[in-house]
């Protein structure tokens, strides 16, 4: 949920999404659902040699179980907020299992 | 010459392939006209020629037709009904000329007339007696009907000697006896059906007609039953195929045309069989097919294609009356359950049982339409009941009063049928009906309707939405707060003043992200909820109670099932699966063991405490382990976040008893004293709340601990862990201004056990030193460990820190800097860069608080004078000392006398890039204390940092550094030299 709120704030916002393929896309993060299923527009393959495939892809939605990692834009991160948010999850789900 | 080539064909299908693709190959090549013809002697009879050589054909067709429609009358609706039946018009061909499929292919010049193969043939052969005998009714027109009847007696009295049958003999009327004794013999045969009774039953009553009947059909019972008005529609649609021989007027080879002429019917003494023992119908006949695929006859206008596949079954028909109840043979049976089509009250009333029974087995509009047909056949079984009654008389006397009888239950009988009609329509409306409503729908097969997206959204949503989705989507809300405020900012930084931010309820003092955070509802509430926020409101509200639910099933966690062995963990987005399964109990960090100490000595390499024992309690003098100071850390990061969310909300809470307040002074008297009651209350409890936690927070800060309890004091372990220190500003924010300068107290009185001061010689190492020493990569992590942490204190002390001694009077600074001296190693203070910063703003505070307008009294600055000169005095002897890049120098390896002599600032600049950035602050720092200084003190100060300075210009001007550098340098040295009234540009360089 926490990662959901996330990314949320991210829409917009370039990405690089890696998935567990080995292939990378660069795009703007059009919207993300709480399963983190992704939605990118403009995209681009970084490796577009061994992807030709994929160059002529503009838009794409990733289902979010085959993606290994999404590179953030560091700027686009309140790491101090995101520290917080942590905290109080963690002590929301205490409190759950209280 | 059809029959013949047909019949050689079917031999050579039998015998070779080949010799049926020859002929094949033949009629595709209109060589079959070309053949020798001489095989014509069975022209005639195939084509009706012989219906001019004898007139026994004749006789027997004419019979065929005529006894039918007399006897039973029935040929005609029940054929209508056959139609209706199965939507075919076909069968009324044997009546009109209207083509069926076969007779299409008479129609063909090229297949009647050439060679034509079994398969065609059959139809062929099967249809010509029926077109013959329709011609020859014509031709034999001036014939009365009488003179007919006679001939056919004839013609069956002369064949009923040779008829050999099961049933009672034809040629004379059947006694009650002899019907009823056929009747018990059938029955324990099995195979009897009920319209064989009924046929005895007619015979009985019609002793002439069953006569006729019975000459017709002088063959075994299942014959007899053969119903009359299908019979010739079956022979002419659905001929037997696979029958090598034409059924009628084409006596198959070596069999004497008497025998033909005796009036065999039609669908006599040719097995409906194909060869290969299964019914065969034209088409689907492979081995002899005579022409490709492409010329299969057409169906005939108007018949369904559906007509097609449900025929080849029914040459079973003639051969084989089925009983009604018995097990249907095939499936044609079971999809058309064959209408027993012989003529009689009982049989319609029989087969308006066997509908109703059979109802349901079958497609409800051939159940119309066999009630239909019922019905017409009931209406003219009674109305030729009726007739039969007078024309009867004479014949058998005896029935007079059964018929009234029986016209009667005709009566009756027509009235159920017709009911049973008006049920089945209503029936078939309904069907009707709801095949429409299913057919319309069809259309959004596939397609999620409005309803399906809902229910699909609701089951997300259901996920997502909470009781608190501040607290759920806590990221996502701040974050977008404070997009809004940083956006209001820039609005407001290059808009009119009118366009601030709306809601301008700024927290005192220096604002973090975290107090630009509005209320909750504050950076909605001003703005009207969008279409968006609307649909989810309400998409909120629908789902509460699946969110109930949830909680619910939340609180469980797990469902135990009676008898399972096992659980089902219930899990959802708020509770997923625990990856690490962490008992609860170990997680309270004070132990006493040896093992925590170890890790906690281990963890805090920078804390300067080496704790024999972690205890939380440090009232016996033991200083906070590192992992004890992260947990405390921790709960103070749960009271400043809970603090965070009641000042968020504290916007709402106060406001909404503003707003009642104000109301209620308008209202009348009492009409809102229960809000406004429960708002101030809500206030109250806000208060009270609020300064539980912050009591809460000030004692987990652990500030108050006595000074000496130990080294560090607990509130410095605190503080030197990275994330103590970053909490601190928001921390402090929730503190009384006097808490606040208790908290800098401590600190400055405690300055020289803080991490940062403790580990600042660790800065002044450079890079290069540290390569050469062993643990040079632990050294440079550790350098940047320490770097990291004091900027981390300065961001967070530096700035709250102004805000205090911004507020304070000359007495308060002196006695922080008094304190600073006093209670620290001055060396070490003034050796870090927090320590230079304190300093900085210690003097910087005097030095304007002596200028301000109300002067400070005498004595608060006779104070400071003294505590300044002790400063002064203890500081100016080791004034470069306190630059950074003088340190580094000093410590590289080889002493500083080489590197001092000239090469030393390029090179240190080399080593240390950044290092004039360092410097700053000690430049600041000096220009600080030169305001401060009398005329005396600042030419020592200058006498001191002389060599600095030249060192600087002169590197500077030289050019041994980048020309940024070479600036900086310069900005720096003029910090100082501006603060005494001097400029770098009046210095000359001597060198």
């Amino acid at each position: 949920m926490l990662i959901f709120s996330v990314f949320k704030t991210l829409t917009d916002q370039e990405v690089t999404v890696e998935l567990k393929n080995d292939l990378s896309i660069v795009g703007t993060l059009k919207s993300v659902d709480q399963f983190l299923n992704i939605k990118l527009d403009n995209i681009r393959v970084l490796d577009e040699d061994k992807h030709p495939h994929m160059i002529a892809v503009r838009n794409c939605f990733i289902r979010g179980s085959v993606v290994r990692y999404v590179q953030l834009p560091k700027a686009a991160v309140d790491t101090q907020l995101l520290e917080d948010a942590t905290r109080r999850e963690s002590s929301n789900a205490q409190k759950a299992a209280r | 010459m059809a029959a013949p080539y047909g019949y050689d064909s079917d031999n050579y299908g039998f015998a070779e392939d080949v010799a049926v693709y020859s002929f094949d190959s033949l009629q595709d090549n209109d060589l079959g006209g070309l053949l020798d013809e001489g095989l014509d002697d069975f022209n005639d009879e195939t084509f009706g020629g012989a219906l001019e050589d004898s007139s026994a054909p004749v006789g027997k067709d004419f019979d065929f037709a005529g006894s039918t429609s007399r006897l039973l009358g029935g040929p005609k609706p029940l054929q209508q009904a056959d139609s209706s039946w199965t939507s075919s018009p076909a069968p009324q061909a044997n009546t009109s000329r209207q083509p069926s499929p076969w007779s299409s292919l008479d129609a063909d010049p090229l297949l009647s007339g050439g060679p034509l193969a079994r398969t065609p043939l059959p139809p062929l052969a099967s249809q010509q007696p029926q077109q013959q005998q329709h011609h020859a009714q014509p031709q034999r027109a001036m014939r009365t009907l009488d003179e007919i009847e006679a001939e056919m007696r004839a013609q069956q009295q002369s064949q009923a000697q040779q008829q050999q049958q099961q049933g009672p003999p034809a040629g004379r009327p059947l006694t009650l006896e002899e019907v009823e004794a056929e009747m018990l013999r059938k029955a324990r045969a099995g195979q009897q059906a009920p319209p064989q009774q009924q046929q005895q039953q007619q015979q009985q009553q019609f002793p002439q007609q069953q006569q006729q009947l019975h000459q017709q059909l002088p063959f075994p019972p299942q014959h007899q039953q053969v119903p009359f008005g299908q019979s010739p529609q079956l022979q002419h649609a659905y001929p037997p195929p696979g029958a090598p021989f034409p059924p009628q007027g084409l006596p198959p080879f070596g069999m004497p045309p008497g025998q033909q002429q005796q009036g065999f019917p039609p669908h006599q003494g040719f097995p409906p069989l194909g060869p290969a023992g299964q019914p065969l119908r034209p088409g689907s006949v492979v081995g002899g097919m005579p022409f490709p695929p492409g010329m299969l006859p057409p169906p005939p206008p108007g018949q369904s294609p559906a007509m097609r596949p449900q025929q080849p079954p029914m040459p079973l028909q003639p051969g084989q009356q089925l009983p009604p109840n018995g097990p249907p043979p095939n499936m044609m049976n079971t999809l058309f359950p064959p209408l027993p089509s012989q003529g009689g009250l009982a049989s319609v009333e029989q087969q308006l049982q066997y509908l109703t029974m059979n109802q349901h087995a079958q497609h409800p509009s051939l159940t119309g339409a066999q009630l239909q047909a019922l019905l017409q056949q009931a209406q003219y079984q009674a109305a030729k009941e009726a007739e039969k009654e007078g024309a009867s008389k004479p014949v058998a006397e005896e029935g007079q009063t059964d018929e009234q009888a029986k016209t009667a239950a005709g009566e009756q009988l027509i009235r159920n049928v017709e009911q049973r009609i008006m049920e089945h329509e209503m029936l078939e409306q309904k069907r009707k009906r709801k095949a429409a409503k299913i057919a319309s729908m069809a259309k959004h097969n596939n397609l999620m309707s409005n309803s399906d997206k809902d229910f699909i959204t609701r089951i997300q949503v259901s996920q997502l939405v909470t009781d608190d989705p501040y607290a759920d989507d806590f990221y996502f809300h701040i974050m977008a707060a404070i997009k809004m405020s940083r956006h209001n900012a820039a609005m407001a930084a290059g808009a009119p003043p009118g366009m601030l931010m709306p809601n301008g309820q700024m927290a005192p003092g220096p604002q973090g992200p975290a107090g630009q955070r509005m209320g909750g509802g504050g950076g909605g509430g001003n703005r009207k909820p969008t279409r968006r926020e609307n649909a989810m409101n309400k998409m909120a509200q629908n789902v509460q109670r699946l969110v109930d639910v949830a909680k619910q099933r939340n609180q469980k966690g797990q469902l135990s099932l009676d008898g399972a062995l096992g659980k089902i963990a219930l899990r959802t987005r708020s509770a997923p699966r625990q990856l690490l399964q962490v008992k609860p109990g170990s997680a309270p960090a004070p132990t006493t063991s040896a093992g925590t100490a170890l890790l906690a000595g281990l963890i805090s390499q920078s804390a300067d405490a080496t704790p024999l024992t972690g205890s939380e309690s440090t009232a016996q003098g033991t200083p906070l382990s590192h992992r004890a100071a992260c947990t405390i850390i921790e709960r103070v990061y749960d009271a400043v976040l809970d603090l965070e969310q009641l000042r968020r909300i504290q916007p709402s809470v106060v406001g909404a008893e503003a707003a009642l307040k104000e109301q209620a002074v308008n209202a009348p008297e009492g009409a809102l004293d229960g809000a406004l009651e429960e708002a101030t209350k809500a206030v109250e409890e806000w208060n009270v709340k609020y300064a539980e936690l912050s009591e809460k927070l000030w004692k987990e800060l652990r500030v108050m601990e006595p000074l000496d309890s130990c080294v560090p004091h607990p509130f410095i372990s605190l503080i030197s862990v990275l994330k103590g220190k970053r909490i601190l500003p928001r921390a402090l924010r929730h503190l009384s201004p006097e808490q606040t300068l208790t908290l800098f107290t401590l600190i400055v009185a405690t300055f020289d056990t803080l991490d940062t001061v403790v580990d600042a010689p660790l800065l002044d190492a450079t890079d290069d030193v540290n390569k050469l020493s062993a643990g040079s990569l632990e050294g440079k992590q550790r350098r940047a460990v320490v770097e990291t942490k004091t900027e981390a204190f300065l961001n967070a002390v530096i700035a709250p820190l102004m805000g205090v001694i911004g507020q304070a009077p000359l007495r308060m600074v002196t006695g922080m800097l008094g304190l600073l001296m006093e209670r620290n190693d001055l060396t070490k203070v003034v050796q870090s860069k927090p320590g230079i910063a304190f300093m900085t703003i210690f003097l910087s505070r005097a030095e304007s608080l002596k200028q301000a307008t109300p002067a400070p009294e005498a004595q608060d600055l006779t104070q400071w004078q003294q505590t300044f000169d002790h400063l002064f005095s203890s500081l100016v002897n080791s004034l470069p000392s306190l630059f950074p890049s003088t340190r580094a120098v000093s410590s590289l390896p080889f002493g500083s006398s080489y590197y001092l002599s000239g090469q030393s600032a390029s090179n240190i600049n080399a080593l240390r890039p950044d290092i004039d950035l360092d410097d700053e602050p000690v430049w600041r720092f000096l220009a600080a204390v030169a305001v401060c200084a009398d005329p005396n003190e600042q030419q020592s100060l200058v006498t001191n940092v002389r060599d600095k300075v030249l060192e600087n210009v002169s590197s500077a001007n030289k050019g041994r550094v980048s020309p940024e550098v070479a600036a900086l340098k310069i900005r720096n040295v003029n910090l100082l030299l501006h603060s005494l009234g001097l400029d770098a540009s009046q210095l000359t360089v001597d060198e």
